[in-house]
């Protein structure tokens, strides 16, 4: 048995009696549209919390518990305060509508929405559409590469696009035969095809692309097919178990392969596991990690910083997320809706929604601010604002996504921790658009 | 009510419905028949797959829908064929693997047998991802008689509505099934098989007709679910979904039709939805581990004190009109329709 | 192609983990027809108590043993409080088998709640490789094959030696009637449960360290497979259950050589699915129809 039984795929409770028995007019005003004195404001991290992909759940809760520190610490939005409320989505879209329909009918005072991520986007984002509800997800999906709807956000970038940036980086490195290994499922979904597509591009020959079942108890077999082809480096992202076993069975097989890692290299879990495997010496001589970037510099990242530093503990994991680029755009996400909603002299979503495109939206007649104090200042000041957060300038399209830009690092034994080694540019990865 | 709260009650009573209907489906085989099916959730995925699919038109570049998924058999059928193609997709799937599992083999074997089909289906829809877009799953999937309704909250009052007559037709089929002679006759080779079959009644065809029309009935469960959430995926019907289905219909009381429905709206439900009310507390993750750990704690409990389920089945007894409301006393004397301790395991 | 040979290899290893937790399995159902969804939680239980031996500087081997035993006392005990209890008022297979996904949901998240989610790793020796007629095996992979081998002997010795074994071979085959010719089957019953226990609490120990990331569901995706190692073999048939691992174990890797790695499990499944179409008791027919369970 594992735990993904997902107990509560279908719904009806005490609270469903007592809700029907409560039910007699219908209809009536859900939307609440006083500015202040209205209770507490919620932030509602709709995101996988159990399951393969609860990771997802930590790092958008690591970018909304700094942020309601930093939002309250400044005295709320519009004299409320603000707060993070975790609705489990359990990675799946049946157990997510639930959670989503919960979420918007038991919250008062829900303003805006943390999530949803890959599993459930598809199921929910119409839910959310509906409700007139902001939302920041990170589905890095396709279909909402050019999203119509105007209260998705996603601030990071598109699967397709960190593809590439794999593909990349292995030629960058000088390699010709590259052999591609993700667990079956989403990893090869999301990445098979689109190196496939562009290995010819760049000159590389794809020697293998294995998708391999999670979770074995061994790959030796695999590892030996793999290895009988030669390849100069592997392109790969797994969770930590499955890469574990297998590049700690290829390299006591004796194959010592370079290895292009995507953003799951970030998790402490993963290094943990692969540094046992292959040895950290070893880890550090042969890996590279492509990660969604953008500096963690400037007034934005610090105070982020300083605050997720200050909370650490319960939840909050310092050195695990400071440098996240998912709880940092988390956080953005959180302090753009205050500022918007503050601009908007409203928490009614739908009034102060298009606020936010606009704060993150460069211009030459706006001031430049790094903080919510700041924004807060600049409004009151009755300046025009453009925030630049703990993200840096996320650039937003006009279908309210991130371009995205990638980083490369290197895993440091000393510190058991990546360092950051160079930037691949979108716009090189733009260069390798297939049309 | 706010809309907000509508929405979410309509919710739960679309869910509610699906989780009985299931459960029905499933307590044919399990309660009235004998059959332990540990791959119904395959044959609820199949009836969504299939509606999905018939609703989605052809995978084509000309189909908006079909862009950013792949899939096989892309059709635009109009309601409610979606759902009667999805009955008849569960039904053809039933043959091969009842022909399979229900022919020769015993009964804790047919279990486990039917485990590994589910779990191979899974396989091969994760990994062969042209077929129904892999892991990723299928979505956009267009909601039926969406015209019909002004708002998309009258929508769901109105899908509430078509969920409702669904149930209404499953009860009606099974309820006949039930009451016939037919399942006199399951129920005969629930008990024991070898008498049935001495008494001349065909065992095989009759436990295979069982196990067809409850597959068919898991199937139309996965329609409407489908069609209400617009999007399906392999993490919706991975295999210890059937260890849930299963879980409420004990729970509630096997081959009772009442005690199912209880079962239903507790335990995939009820419970879970109610451990979600639990206060957070201790480091991340430790509240979930609880809330499962107290689900277990509660299916022991049940188990426990109330063996036969909350609404344990009807003692049918020569003479006694099904509906009566003479009060019923135990031991009187009649034939039990639950097998005694020693009759209901793998006897064989 | 060279790689068949290496592959025989990987093929054993495997089937070597999988042997100590089908046996392991195996004795139980055979014994006490008591269709165990727990027993994968056995194994992660045990395991992680060896994780917690290992990180206080103690050898994983000392570890194994002492998971060994704690398997064995978790499983004595889980039959006497909870299946026990249960047979004698009245509970039989299929509500028997609720009740052990009951104590797996239990068991699982009891260990998720105490170690939390996240991955672990044991201290154990890496590096050490050895060329067995050409292939390449490490030190533990090694001492996984030698361990299981060891294993497999003593439970055959026990089988075929003692009066015990024979005691519990009679159990399997005809509960009854061993009963009737004085057989003590209480006692052989709480033996079967120990031994099933103390194998899975090795057979959790060595997945671990073949793995070497693992987490509290590590050993609940292994289930399905020791099940049909288990089923394939014919149930409560200990040879049958190491003639299933075999099978599956050759299955998987021959399948990841020659078939798209992702259908690895998927095959042996469908060799099952084959093979009880073909043999409907399994490989080693010799246990015929179902039984009632034992206390």
């Amino acid at each position: 048995m594992t735990t993904r039984v997902t107990m509560a795929r279908l719904s009806a409770t005490a609270t469903l009696v007592a809700l029907v028995a409560g039910c007699g007019g219908g209809g009536g005003g859900g939307g609440s549209s006083s500015s202040s004195g209205v209770g507490t404001l919620v932030f509602g991290e709709l995101m996988p919390f159990t399951g393969d992909q609860a990771t997802e759940g930590g790092q958008v809760t690591n970018g909304c518990q700094p942020a309601i520190a930093v939002i309250n610490k400044a005295g709320g939005v519009l004299g409320n305060k603000v707060t993070c409320q975790e609705f489990d989505t359990r990675g799946d879209a049946v157990d997510a509508v639930p959670a989503a329909q919960k979420m918007l009918a038991t919250t008062t005072n829900l303003v805006g929405v943390l999530g949803p991520s890959t599993a459930e986007a598809p199921a929910t984002e119409p839910l959310l559409q509906q409700a007139n509800m902001p939302m920041f997800s990170v589905a890095g999906d396709p279909q909402f590469d050019k999203s119509t709807d105007p209260y998705f956000y996603r601030f990071t970038p598109a699967d397709d696009l960190a593809a590439k940036a794999l593909a990349l980086e292995a030629k960058n490195l000088g390699y010709k035969r590259v052999a591609v290994v993700f667990t079956a499922g989403d990893s090869a979904q999301a990445n098979v095809p689109s190196l496939q597509a562009v290995a010819p591009i760049l000159g590389l020959q794809i020697t293998d692309a294995l998708s391999i079942t999670p979770n074995q108890p061994s790959y030796r077999t695999e590892v030996a097919k793999l290895l009988a082809n030669h390849p100069d480096v592997i392109i790969n992202e797994g969770d930590p178990q499955s890469d574990a076993t297998f590049f700690g069975q290829l390299k006591e097989a004796g194959g010592n392969i370079p290895m292009v890692i995507t953003a799951v290299a970030t998790f402490s879990d993963w290094q943990n596991a692969m540094s046992t495997a292959m040895g950290s010496a070893v880890l550090a001589d042969l890996m590279t990690v492509i990660d969604p970037y953008t500096p963690t510099e400037g007034e934005g990242w610090q105070v982020f910083n300083d605050t997720l530093k200050g909370l650490h503990g319960n939840g909050v994991d310092y050195k695990q997320y400071n440098a996240d680029i998912y709880s940092r755009t988390t956080y953005d996400a959180c302090i753009a809706m205050a500022l918007a909603m503050t601009a908007s002299n409203s928490i009614d979503p739908k009034t102060y929604n298009p606020h936010i495109a606009d704060i993150l939206t460069p211009g030459s007649d706006k001031t430049t601010v790094h903080t919510y104090q700041e924004g807060l200042d600049a409004l009151k000041a009755s300046k025009k604002i453009y925030l630049v957060g703990a993200g840096g300038e996320l650039g937003l399209n006009q279908y309210h996504s991130v371009a995205g830009a990638f980083e490369t690092q290197h895993y440091d034994p000393a510190t058991k921790a990546l360092v950051h080694v160079g930037v691949i540019p979108n716009d090189e990865l733009k260069a390798l658009s297939l049309g | 009510m706010s809309n907000a709260t509508q929405f979410y009650v309509t919710t739960l009573l679309i869910y509610g419905a699906v989780s009985i209907i299931a459960c029905w489906g499933l307590d044919l085989q399990f309660g009235d028949t004998g059959i332990l099916n540990f791959a119904f959730i395959m044959f609820q995925a199949a009836g969504a797959y299939t509606a999905a699919v018939l609703t989605l038109g052809p995978s084509t570049q000309s189909n908006p829908l079909s862009n950013y998924q792949q899939y096989v058999f892309g059709a635009s059928v109009p309601y409610p064929v979606s759902v009667f193609a999805a009955a008849l997709v569960g039904a053809l799937l039933s043959y091969p693997i009842g022909v399979v599992a229900l022919r020769r083999l015993r009964s804790d074997y047919q279990a486990v047998a039917m485990l590994v089909v589910s779990l191979i289906a899974t396989t091969v829809v994760i990994s062969d991802t042209g077929l129904l877009d892999g892991e990723r799953g299928l979505f956009l999937i267009p909601k039926p008689l969406r015209d019909s309704a002004d708002t998309l909250l009258g929508y769901q009052w109105l899908y509430v509505g078509i969920s409702c007559v669904f149930l209404a037709v499953v009860l009606w089929v099974i309820a006949r099934i039930s009451r016939a002679p037919l399942g006199r006759s399951l129920r005969a080779i629930r008990e024991s098989e070898s008498a049935a079959a001495a008494l001349g009644k065909n065992v095989l065809s009759l436990r295979m007709g069982a196990f067809v029309v409850g597959n068919m009935i898991a199937a139309i469960s996965g329609a409407l679910l489908v069609q209400y959430i617009g999007s399906w995926s392999p993490n919706g019907w991975l295999y210890p979904e059937t260890f849930v289905y299963l879980g409420a219909i004990i729970i509630g009381g096997a081959a009772n039709k009442l005690g199912v429905l209880i079962g239903a709206l507790l335990l995939p439900v009820g419970i879970s939805e109610g451990v979600r009310y639990l206060p957070s507390f201790g480091g991340p993750g430790f509240v979930d581990a609880v809330q499962f750990m107290l689900i277990g704690v509660l299916i022991i409990a049940f188990m426990w004190f109330r063996p036969r389920g909350l609404v344990p089945e009807r003692r049918r007894t020569f003479g006694n009109p099904r509906w009566s409301f003479r009060r019923r006393t135990p031991g009187a004397g009649v034939a039990t329709a639950m097998p005694s301790a020693d009759e209901q395991g793998l006897a064989g | 192609m060279s790689l068949i040979l290496p592959t025989i290899g990987f093929s054993l290893i495997s089937a070597s983990i999988l042997a100590l937790a089908a046996v392991g399995f195996t004795l139980q159902f055979g014994v006490t027809n008591i269709l165990n969804l727990a027993f994968a939680e056995v194994m992660t239980s045990s395991a992680f108590v060896a994780y917690w031996v290992n990180s206080r500087g103690i050898s994983i081997w000392i570890g194994m043993l002492v998971a060994g035993l704690f398997g064995a006392i978790l499983s004595l005990l889980i039959n006497r409080w909870l299946y026990r209890p249960f047979i004698r008022s009245g509970t039989r297979l299929f509500g028997l088998i609720i009740v052990s996904m009951g104590l797996a949901l239990i068991i699982q998240n009891g260990v998720l709640a105490i170690t939390g989610p996240g991955f672990f790793t044991y201290d154990q020796p890496h590096g050490l490789a050895f060329d067995v007629a050409g292939i390449r095996f490490t030190y533990t992979e090694l001492a996984i094959l030698l361990i299981a081998v060891v294993a497999m002997a003593a439970v055959h010795l026990l089988l075929t030696r003692t009066r015990l074994g024979k005691a519990m071979r009679a159990c399997s085959a005809d509960s009854a009637l061993a009963r009737c010719s004085g057989v003590p089957t209480a006692r052989v019953v709480d033996i079967a449960w120990l031994l099933s226990g103390a194998l899975a609490g090795i057979a959790g120990v060595t997945l671990f360290m073949n793995t070497t990331a693992f987490s509290v569901t590590t050993s609940g995706d292994f289930l399905v497979v020791i099940i049909a190692a288990a089923i394939l073999g014919g149930v409560g048939d200990a040879y049958g259950a190491m003639l299933g691992a075999l099978i599956i174990g050759f299955a998987t890797e021959f399948s990841a050589l020659f078939l798209n790695s992702a259908y690895k499990t998927a095959i042996a499944f469908v060799i099952l699915v084959v093979v009880l179409l073909i043999r409907p008791q399994g490989v080693r027919a010799a246990f015929a129809a179902a039984r009632e369970v034992q206390t």
